[in-house]
Formats: structure tokens, C-alpha cells, sequence
């Protein structure tokens, strides 16, 4: 329900539709590194609590480790690979020169060479993919 | 070829209802309707009350801005049937204060910008006042700002943007835009009298390229562009110590008189 203020909060980070695919990636590189922050978090408690109750400092993980693992994994690799895309972009590269708005209007931060990285990082990630999904079965011992 | 098309408009009068409503209009549009003809034709056939803000009809005074079908659009500058829906809805521009119906409140985004002082400031403050000659530029100078000269304040990127939806204090890409139109300009030396402002907490660096502000932007201006040429900018000058650009000096031509009343 709207209110007078009629500002939209965190569902201003969600919303997509209509917007360009860089919103989306967005939208994942925050919920990424939210995810990526509470595992870490969790993890140090976690194994904190472990070490000061038993003492036992490192164990091979089990089924729901090794899931944890390797969801982990794919987080952090798309998180890296989007986050040098970023990097470069919010200093001034990949963004193209200032043109002439001459209309039908192009925006160079929506097409050119920033595009190109988003190809290239999803590309990136799913070659990384292919090689994880081997790490992955291996890992489960398949 | 006339069509009847359904309007759901969003109605809330905050000074006297608690709740805002969703009025139901059937409009007939042709080809050429644009939404602002419709809302107008509603105003005058069917809702005398329905509070609408526009005025210049051609997409240059940036008054119309709303919510059409969840995105920020120009009113006057989207065709009806483009839209390719039977039912289109309106609201007013999201993460404005509402003030009555459609017509949001932008007072908090002119006082940011006014905040970057956006105008040309230079240390001639004596040549600024009583000027003898002009400060010419060459053509790649006026290039390096004049995309960003072309914004016509009509917030549709401040609505998009994600960060201004929960940072209330974040200047904005319209007024970051502006910041970087002005400090790009080869006739200005003013950067340093804006970064207390821009590189703040509440300043470009909450930007993360989201890019929704350049996906809604009607004039080509691309204001993510500017924001991340506004953060290299400040990273040029205050991390890596690079001298800001030539400014240009003052030309007098004695073949053009100045007179200024
Ligand atoms: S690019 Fe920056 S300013 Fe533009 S919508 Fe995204 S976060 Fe906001
Ligand atoms: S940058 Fe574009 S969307 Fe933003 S206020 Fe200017 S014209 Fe409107
Ligand atoms: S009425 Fe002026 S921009 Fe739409």
C-alpha cells in the first residue's frame, strides 16, 4: 500500500521489469554478497563454537557441507567475475566517451564495450561452471 | 483507427485520505495518443479531479514524469498503443513524496542540486561579473559535456535508481549527473568547491551501477556514464594527484562588443 512518502524500500532493489539486464546482475551481485557474507559469519560461529566446546579444530565435511561447499563455490566465482566487471566500470572504463545525444538515443553504458564484458564474464562463468560441476562430483565422491 | 483502451489511475489526495484508490477510465486513442492526451481527455470528459503536472507537451520541460505499466516514463513522450497493452496503468513516480494523484514533489531533488552548485565557477570572479571577451572551447571540449547538458530535470533516473529508494539522503543520478556536466566543462574550475558534497557518504560512491537510470533516461542523456566518469574524475584527482584539465583562459575578440545591461 502506498503511502505519501511513496518510497519503495528494498523492493526498489528487486524490481527488474522493465529495466536493462545490468539491474539484474544488480540485483544478484547483492544478494550474492548478502549470501556470501552470512556464510562467512556463520561459518566462523560455527566452527568457534566446535573448537571451544570439543576442541576439534577441522573435520571432513559431511553431505550438507559438501552441498554448502559447493553452492558456496558457484556464488563466490560468479560474484568475483561480476564484481572485476564492475570494478573497471565504476572507474570510468568500459563505459564508453560522452556522444551526442542524437535521437534515436544509444547509451553507451548499455551497449558497446560494457556489454561485451557482461558476455565475456558469463562466459567466464560458464566454462568455471563446467570445471566446478567436475569439482563438485568429485567432491561427493560420484 | 480509433481503439478504447482501459486507464487504471492511481487517485490519493494524502491531505484528506488515508488510503489512495484505483480509478478505472476507458479512453478511445489512435495512433498518435500519447498518455498525457488521454489523462487530459479524462480530465475533461470524465474526472474534472484527476491532479495532473505538465506543460510543454514535447518532452522538454520534464514535468510529466509517472509510472507507466510499473516504468518511469515521459507522459507526453509514450504513445499509448506502444505500449502494447488493453490495460495500462498509472502512478505517480515512485520515491517522490506524493502530492495529489500524479504530481510528485521534487523539492528534495532541487535542493540536492542545488547543492553541487550547478553552474560554472571559476577564481576570475571579477571576469565572471564584468565580462571583457569570451571563453572559447574547441570542439571536443563541448563533447566531453554536452550529452550530459541535455538532462531536462525530470527525475525519471532519481525514481529508478535502486540506492535512492533506501537511501533517502543519496544525491541522486540527475543531480550526480549534473555535478559531472559542470565539473567536465572546460570553462570551469569548480570540482573542488562540489567534492565536500559528491564525494560524501550520501555521494557517487553509493552508486553501483545498476544502470537503471540511463534504461529510463528520455533525452539520451546516460547518466550512469556520467556518475562513473564523475567517480574516475575524483579518483584522478584526489588518489592519483593528476592535475585537472587546462582550464580556458579568457579570449577577447575585439570584433564582438559585449554589452550586458
Ligand atoms: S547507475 Fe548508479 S545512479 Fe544510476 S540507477 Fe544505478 S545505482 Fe542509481
Ligand atoms: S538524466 Fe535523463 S532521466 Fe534524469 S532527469 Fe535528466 S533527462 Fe530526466
Ligand atoms: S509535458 Fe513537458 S516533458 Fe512532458
Amino acid at each position: 500500500m502506498k503511502s505519501r512518502e511513496n518510497r519503495e524500500g528494498i523492493f526498489g532493489w528487486l524490481k527488474f521489469r522493465g529495466y536493462s539486464i545490468e539491474k539484474i546482475l544488480y540485483i544478484s551481485q547483492r544478494v550474492s554478497g548478502v549470501g556470501i557474507l552470512v556464510f562467512l559469519i556463520t561459518h566462523i560461529l560455527n566452527v568457534g563454537l566446535i573448537y571451544a566446546t570439543t576442541g576439534i579444530l577441522w573435520e571432513p565435511p559431511g553431505l550438507i557441507g559438501k552441498a554448502i561447499l559447493i553452492i558456496l563455490g558457484v556464488i563466490v566465482i560468479f560474484h568475483s567475475l561480476n564484481g572485476i566487471r564492475l570494478t573497471l566500470v565504476e572507474y570510468g572504463f568500459l563505459v564508453g566517451k560522452p556522444i551526442r545525444a542524437v535521437y534515436p538515443y544509444r547509451m553507451t553504458t548499455l551497449s558497446g564495450k560494457q556489454r561485451l564484458a557482461i558476455y565475456l564474464v558469463t562466459t567466464v562463468f560458464v566454462i568455471l561452471m563446467y570445471f566446478w560441476t567436475m569439482v563438485a562430483f568429485h567432491l561427493l565422491g560420484w | 483507427m480509433e481503439r478504447k483502451i482501459q486507464f487504471k489511475v492511481f487517485k490519493f489526495n494524502p491531505s484528506i485520505e488515508v488510503t489512495p484508490t484505483w480509478r478505472v477510465y476507458e479512453v478511445e486513442v489512435d495512433r498518435g495518443t500519447t498518455v498525457l492526451d488521454a489523462l487530459l481527455k479524462i480530465k475533461e470528459e470524465q474526472d474534472p479531479s484527476l491532479a495532473i503536472r505538465y506543460s510543454c507537451r514535447q518532452a522538454i520541460c520534464g514535468s510529466c514524469g509517472m509510472m507507466i505499466n510499473g516504468k518511469q516514463r515521459l507522459a507526453c513522450f509514450t504513445r499509448v498503443l506502444e505500449l502494447n497493452s488493453k490495460i495500462i496503468y498509472v502512478e505517480p513516480l515512485s520515491n517522490y513524496p506524493i502530492i495529489r494523484d500524479l504530481v510528485t514533489d521534487f523539492s528534495e531533488l532541487f535542493s540536492k542540486e542545488r547543492s553541487v552548485k550547478p553552474y560554472i565557477i571559476r577564481d576570475d570572479v571579477e571576469e565572471m561579473s564584468n565580462p571583457t571577451g569570451m571563453y572559447l572551447q574547441k570542439p571536443d571540449e563541448l563533447l566531453s559535456y554536452l550529452q550530459f547538458a541535455d538532462c531536462i530535470e525530470c527525475g525519471l533516473c532519481s525514481s529508478a535508481c535502486p540506492t535512492v529508494s533506501t537511501d533517502r539522503l543519496f544525491l541522486s543520478p540527475m543531480v550526480l549527473n549534473k555535478a559531472y556536466r559542470f565539473s567536465a566543462d572546460s570553462r570551469d574550475s569548480g570540482l573542488v568547491h562540489r567534492l565536500p558534497v559528491i564525494d560524501s557518504e550520501h555521494g557517487c560512491w553509493r552508486c553501483h551501477f545498476a544502470a537503471a537510470c540511463s534504461s529510463v533516461c528520455p533525452k539520451g542523456v546516460d547518466p550512469a556514464k556520467s556518475i562513473q566518469l564523475l567517480k574516475r574524475m575524483i579518483t584522478s584527482t584526489n588518489i592519483f594527484k593528476k592535475s585537472r584539465k587546462r582550464i580556458v583562459e579568457i579570449s577577447s575578440r575585439p570584433h564582438v562588443t559585449l554589452s550586458f545591461p
